[in-house]
């Protein structure tokens, strides 16, 4: 890494490049205008009142923020009033036990923008005009997104403006030619196509700053220029390095110091590898630089996921792992293109999009130029502790486990109905807000003349993330055994322990524990169980669709909230053992010692789980494992096979946490010491000793599987 | 169908240090020797037995309702333990909640066995994998070996047997077709091997040399244990065979840890041995002194 890298790496880190916001004073005049009209005109005025910062170091220039005045960009929603408002009632506030919102993800279609240039878009919104002549909302606002582009021109140009009077004032004649070529790169991109991958990536930052979210599939948008550059000669692998090592730089720095999410590293999540269009390996030699390029900056941000698909050479998925082990940051994840893909061609989405995927934010698929709605974190036992208290008499007159299951369907179809109306109802909310300036980069939003906040993008999905899935799927497996097939314990009596919270019954719940036969042993019963769980939730999505119409699919994750601990502490006993108020699970996998079978059947469980896909939405699998398998090299060329064929088989996620449950132990009782412990939560990673403690008891419980 | 049956202490999933690719071991319970050192203690045994820890147990009494023996009882409030009268049914430990009481070998057949294993065959086809027999000493649960090792053959799969080689001959000769690695382990000299492990040396090596005429292959697995068999001539005797018993493809060094010191009092038995761990520089002496004698790798766990 050379020295202007590495001094920005300081910046970065101690906050330097971090902008202010400078207030202005709006026009009166402009509450006359067409919303979308008014909100470009404002955000204009805005970004044109702005200070061009960069530092002496910077090659690449476009840091702004926004200060909330105006509906920005929508990731971090700066301005969206009714967004605001209905985070005030649902933001981190479960509703009944049941269901909360926990935030939405978006992302920018850069490689259009590279390849076409704003001049691109603005051909598309003549041509969108034509189909809405006497349309005069859909007029206004494809006239709002035009004066947007015209205000992010009048921007960049004022950055080339600001880069000539360094250049003038520069003593060095060699900072000076980097000025003049600043300048030229920010008169010619986003404006027009970039030329050159010097000026794709300086298109890139820009237009970051209008969605900072995740920059998708660099490796493929930015390979042909890349390709170009080294084939004429005009680009060194050095320089390129270079440049993706000031990007990462400058997206690091956009979060600032004093948020609470500053040492999470879930935000600008982005993919390397995967599928092209003709579906072969998609992995090229600029993955493998962007790869090396983070993986030399000490930073937390961006965070990467490898795509893997039945067409990754073994050693793309030995370099990413050995990338992983070594990466103290925990920065990689891995996901398998082939469940996740499949899942989307059946919901209805062309080869043509779902090839393109990307992930974003903790763990969650999402298109480039597209958003993911949902969010909504859900507490999955609710509908079991409601099988159990509100349909007593229903079950304690079912002779087998299928009639009990029967009803428990009804409720967790109830349930999921609930989840749905909940967040259509939120979606309606916010829909109220306009957005002229992500919209731009949204696919859609110019085709059909609508905010990407109302429904504008055509590439979505929508998702809800159960908490307790396998609390849930633990509690059927103990019915299933204890109740109907061992007969250990009557259902009179199984319910009567939760009622007493397990007091009198200590002997029952150490059985249980005992004998049960919990999901991650890839055992017949928990593994149907699990099956019969997941397609009920198939059965239920099946062919619905959410308030804008796309289709709809769940996951595991948790966010940054702990709402995993808030559900459990509100949820009663449940028959895995589970006491009264301890936390719900989240993840794919088991924890607590309960897969007692080992690591492989753990995972053979988890990639069997769900035959029908309806999982492939924010899914994580969390994998501890004994540190000793990542240094010994015979051990971790056995661990790539291992995640090999748990991907083969049909595995959706894995993030590997390889520290040693005493050092964790020991972290919690003296934290100054143990600082510098990064641990992947749920799709983040994180300082351990800063995690809350519902969060550091979760990592412990995940089971280590020594070797 | 294969109804033999031995008892099986454990089962152990994705095992990387036994043999090539990922590996399931199978641990059969009792051994014809008596290792001073032995980290499993509960594989001497040919009979279950119950793992009973003290610090974790709370005195909660439920074994004591369970126990048909009245092995477990509670005096003034505390547990006592009369392991002369456990039959090791196991009802106890299904009863502890805090997993104070663990029984430790379960009577398994050829076929429950295999259903085991063979979950984790796609592992194995994807990585050279395969299965391990292990102990205990499998060879003294002959027939059940035998059966085993057959069924894994018939199922396509590597197999590996880890073995003292203390066995009679005629029992090695008839495995030679189902055994594609041999993990033969070199406890200590030939001088001290009766005091340290209970069984002299002799047959052992001879049955290895029937190995190797046999075309079997072999790695050598070495139990070091700080200033208890780690001297020169041993170090020397471990490059001496690698280097004239044909088949020998790797000597793996596997340094003393002091594991098994809390499980025996766990089982009853009185701590005899005690030894610290190995030092980095007891391993690099052990490691040099035997590379310098023989071109076989060595591998150091």
């Amino acid at each position: 890494m050379n020295n202007r890298i590495d001094r920005l790496v300081k910046a970065a880190c101690s906050g330097d490049i971090f902008p202010p916001c400078i207030n202005v004073e709006y026009d009166e005049y402009d509450l006359k205008l067409a919303e979308p009209l008014q909100i470009a005109k404002r955000l204009s005025e805005y970004m044109e009142s702005q200070p061009c910062l960069f530092t002496s170091d910077n090659e690449l220039v476009g840091m702004i923020r926004f200060d909330g005045s105006v509906p920005a960009a929508l990731f971090p929603r700066t301005g969206h009033k009714f967004f605001k408002d209905a985070c005030s009632k649902f933001y981190n506030k479960p509703q009944e036990n049941l269901c909360t919102f926990e935030w939405q993800h978006s992302n920018a279609d850069f490689g259009k923008i590279i390849t076409a240039g704003l001049e691109g878009l603005r051909r598309e919104i003549i041509e969108a005009r034509k189909n809405f002549a006497y349309d005069i909302e859909k007029l206004n606002f494809l006239a709002g997104l035009e004066a947007m582009i015209r205000g992010i021109i009048r921007r960049s140009r004022q950055f080339a403006a600001e880069c000539r009077k360094q250049a003038f004032e520069s003593r060095s004649p060699a900072r000076k030619n980097t000025l003049l070529r600043m300048a030229d790169n920010c008169m010619r991109v986003p404006e027009h196509p970039a030329r050159n991958f010097e000026e794709a990536v300086q298109c890139l930052y820009f237009c970051f700053m209008f969605q900072p979210d995740s920059i998708g599939r660099p490796d493929q948008y930015l390979y042909p220029l890349y390709r170009q550059g080294i084939a004429d000669g005009s680009l060194t692998d050095e320089h390129a390095r270079e440049l993706l090592q000031e990007l990462f730089v400058m997206i690091h720095a956009w979060t600032s110091h004093s948020s609470g999410n500053y040492d999470k590293g879930a935000e600008s999540h982005f993919v390397i590898g995967g599928y092209t269009v003709e579906k072969k390996c998609a992995w090229n030699e600029l993955s493998e630089l962007i790869l090396d390029a983070l993986m030399e900056l000490d930073l937390i941000r961006p965070q990467i996921s490898l795509r893997w698909n039945s067409a990754t050479p073994r050693a793309v998925l030995e370099k990413v792992l050995d990338c992983e082990r070594k990466d103290k940051n925990k920065r990689i994840a891995l996901v398998n293109d082939e469940p996740r893909i499949n899942a989307m061609l059946k919901n209805g989405v062309p080869w043509e999009t779902a090839f393109d995927y990307i992930m974003v934010g903790c763990n969650e698929p999402a298109f480039q130029g597209g958003i993911s709605l949902g969010g909504n974190t859900t507490n999955i036992v609710r509908s079991l502790v409601n099988t159990l208290n509100n349909r007593r008499q229903e079950i304690l007159n079912c002779r087998n486990f299928d009639s009990f299951y029967d009803i428990y369907e009804e409720e967790l179809h109830q349930d999921l109905e609930t989840i749905l109306a909940y967040s259509n109802r939120f979606n309606m909310l916010r829909s109220m807000d306009c957005n002229v300036l992500t919209s731009l980069f949204i696919t859609g939003c110019i085709e059909r003349a609508t905010s990407v906040t109302r429904g504008g993008a055509l590439r979505a999905r929508w998702c809800a993330n159960f908490m307790g899935s396998t609390n849930l799927i633990d509690s059927l497996c103990i019915i299933k055994q204890f109740v109907f097939e061992e007969k250990r314990c009557s259902m009179e009596t199984l319910l009567a322990a939760l009622d007493a919270d397990w007091q009198g019954f200590e002997s029952l719940r150490a059985s249980i524990l005992n004998k049960g036969k919990f999901f991650g042993n890839n055992d017949e019963l928990s593994n149907g169980v699990a099956q019969r769980f997941y397609t009920s939730v198939h059965t239920f999505a099946d062919g619905r669709t959410d308030y804008f119409g796309h289709f709809i699919c769940f996951g595991n994750l948790t966010g940054y909230n702990t709402h995993f601990a808030r559900y459990g502490a509100l949820t009663q006993a449940t028959p895995d053992g589970r006491v009264a108020g301890s936390a719900l699970l989240f993840g794919s996998g088991q924890a607590n010692g309960k897969d007692k079978a080992g690591i492989t059947s753990h995972l053979l469980s988890v990639a069997h789980m769900d035959p029908t896909g309806v999982m492939c939405g924010n899914s994580i699998m969390n994998l501890t494992i004994d540190e000793n398998t990542v240094h010994d090299e015979e051990s971790f060329r056995k661990l790539v096979m291992l995640v090999e064929t748990y991907f083969k088989e049909g595995g959706l996620h894995l993030q590997l946490n390889h520290v040693s449950a005493e050092e964790l132990i020991a972290a919690r009782k003296d934290p100054d010491k143990y600082k510098s412990i990064r641990v992947r939560v749920s799709g983040f990673s994180a300082i351990f000793v800063n995690l809350t403690e519902a969060i550091q008891e979760n990592v412990i419980a995940r089971t280590v599987n020594p070797v | 169908m294969n109804n033999k049956k031995a008892l099986i202490f454990d089962i152990e999933k994705f095992a990387v240090h036994d043999g090539p690719g990922i590996r399931t071991v199978v641990f059969m319970k009792g051994c014809p020797l008596h290792c001073v050192w032995c980290h499993n203690p509960e594989s001497q045994s040919f009979k279950a037995e119950l793992f009973f820890n003290r610090t974790k147990c709370t005195n909660c009494g439920n074994c004591t309702a369970v126990c048909p023996a009245g092995s477990h009882k509670l005096f003034d409030g505390k547990h006592d333990f009369n392991r002369e009268k456990c039959t090791s049914c196991g009802m106890c430990a299904d009863n502890c909640p805090a997993e104070a009481l663990k029984l430790s070998g379960v009577e398994m057949s050829v076929d429950e066995v295999m259903t085991e294993v063979l979950k984790d065959k796609i592992f194995y086809q994807n990585s050279g994998g395969g299965i391990t027999l292990s102990g205990g000493e499998p060879l003294a649960h002959f027939d059940f070996s035998f059966a085993l090792l057959t069924a894994a053959k018939s199922a396509g799969l590597h197999t590996a047997v880890e073995t003292s080689g203390f066995a009679p001959r005629e029992q090695i000769q008839k495995l030679f077709p189902l055994v594609d690695l041999w993990l033969w382990d070199i406890k200590c000299s030939p001088e001290k091997h009766k005091d340290l492990t209970g069984v002299p040396f002799e047959p052992i090596l001879e049955n290895l040399i029937s190995v190797a005429a046999a075309n079997g292959k072999i790695i050598l697995r070495c139990p070091l244990v700080p200033g208890v068999n780690d001297e020169d001539a041993h170090l020397l005797n471990i490059a001496r065979l690698a280097n004239e018993v044909a088949g020998v493809q790797e000597i793996d060094l596997e340094p003393y840890h002091p594991m098994g010191e809390g499980k025996s009092s766990q089982l009853g038995r009185t701590e005899s041995f005690h030894a610290a761990f190995a030092s980095a520089n007891d391993k690099l002496r052990w490691k040099n002194t035997i590379s310098a004698h023989t071109q076989t790798p060595v591998h150091l766990y």
